[in-house]
């Protein structure tokens, strides 16, 4: 993973939770944005888990895996 | 329409990208992607949010690495979502599209309208039905409970729940199951009568910026999802949800509504100030009274409306010269009826302007 692929999270936080998780980073002694990231993707870890989201994905992309691969790149 | 969430985004993002959820989040720029789906959440129809949800995300690269091929992929899986697919082919075509996307040569319209032209419905499948149906059988186990409990008290209340209002409870039950809760609150009620969507309940709520998304993304933050997946099993009412089906029967009997509709639970689950729906709606539609306020003056013009209709087609048929006449001139009456409606509510948002700027709109 390169630098320059990391996006900066810019989520707008209700103050209630912005200061949950100032708490939890000082007590960790990591920055804000690596706790608020980890929180993120253990909701994104959640949402892999359910089944039929990830069947009917898992169907759009077998289908669709040859047009997909053809599609030209933009980065 | 099921709307996708910030999560679902990311989630099909480190599925194409092959990286875990948290290199995903990394990769991602959320705060371009919550604006398009804020944006897809104002449209009205598939092709229209689909549409949106390409341009927004071609255009604002939201994705490093790979931007194009995340973006069409959480395209596919909004528009399957709302059991449809798209075709890609041909990829030419679809890729041009795309060029002109990221250089701003077109319009949102043009991209809706290259959509609208690649979608295929799907048709009703005997899965679906099954799956229907047996949710439909769980409910009514639950249902019945309750139907006992209120004929012993000698009030027939399901029989006066219309199919709008039976469809919401039903779709209250897949939200539960579907947060791995294993109950049926109010906040599933609630949820049931914006994905329900029929009629202007739904429209008044979404008016207030109360959409499915929404009120889903805040119930998890107030009580969070289930430790463990809802089985397909029977799932109860909690006492409280119990009491806003109750309340409904009281709501629908106050206004002499003939059947409970949908606008009856949710003036039920305004009345009750204290479950979790009315925290939800006091979150995210400010204060309670006034949005009861909105939603029995729909209830008054669509009253006023349907009498209007009844009291015409009841009239003496030999005043109408040809059914078709007949016919042409209750079409036209709905259409000003409608036209009337939407006028009402357009003064209404002028009056909250006005209001918000410090200026009595009756001065």
């Amino acid at each position: 993973m390169t630098k320059e692929a990391t996006k900066n999270i810019l989520l707008r936080l209700d103050p209630e939770l912005a200061e949950r998780l100032q708490t939890v980073a000082s007590v960790e002694g990591r920055s804000v944005s690596d706790v608020a990231r980890e929180a993120i993707a253990a909701l994104v870890d959640r949402r892999r888990q359910d089944s039929r989201f990830s069947r009917l994905l898992e169907e759009n992309l077998a289908r669709h895996e040859e047009s997909l691969r053809r599609l030209r790149g933009d980065d | 329409m099921r709307y996708l969430g910030v999560y679902d985004v990311l989630a099909v993002a480190a599925r194409v990208l092959r990286c875990d959820s948290e290199d995903a989040v990394r990769r991602t720029d959320l705060d371009a992607v919550e604006r398009v789906l804020n944006d897809v959440r104002l449209t009205a129809g598939l092709a229209e949010g689909a549409g949106v949800l390409l341009a927004g995300l071609v255009r604002a690269r939201a994705f490093s690495g790979a931007n194009r091929v995340v973006a069409v992929a959480v395209l596919l899986q909004f528009v399957t979502l709302n059991q449809a697919d798209l075709r890609l082919e041909p990829v030419d075509e679809l890729d041009d599209l795309l060029d002109r996307i990221s250089a701003d040569e077109t319009d949102r319209h043009e991209v809706a309208g290259f959509i609208q032209a690649r979608i295929e419905h799907h048709g009703l499948t005997a899965g679906d039905l099954y799956e229907h149906l047996r949710l439909d059988l769980l409910l009514e186990d639950e249902v019945e409970t309750l139907h006992t409990d209120w004929q012993s008290r000698g009030e027939a209340m399901f029989e006066r729940f219309n199919a709008e209002a039976r469809r919401a409870v039903v779709v209250a039950q897949e939200e539960a199951r579907s947060l791995d809760h294993s109950f049926i609150g109010t906040e599933h009620l609630l949820l049931g009568l914006i994905e329900e969507g029929q009629g202007g309940v739904a429209k008044v709520l979404s008016d207030k910026g109360i959409t499915a998304p929404a009120v889903r993304y805040l119930v998890v933050e107030i009580i969070g999802r289930g430790a463990h997946k809802a089985g397909g099993g029977h799932i109860p009412f909690t006492p409280r949800a119990k009491h806003a089906l109750e309340q409904a029967y009281q709501e629908s009997r106050r206004l002499g509504a003939e059947q409970l509709g949908p606008e009856h639970l949710l003036l039920a689950l305004l009345h009750d100030g204290e479950g979790v729906a009315a925290q939800v709606l006091s979150k995210l539609g400010g204060e309670l009274d006034k949005l009861r306020d909105r939603v029995e003056q729909w209830i008054d013009r669509r009253q006023r409306t349907e009498a209007v209709v009844t009291d015409m087609l009841a009239e003496d048929p030999s005043t109408w010269t040809t059914y078709g006449r007949r016919h042409h001139l209750v079409h036209e009456l709905n259409a000003v009826l409608d036209e009337n409606e939407r006028l009402h509510e357009q003064v209404a948002r002028l009056r909250d302007l006005l209001r918000k700027h410090d200026i009595d709109p009756d001065s």
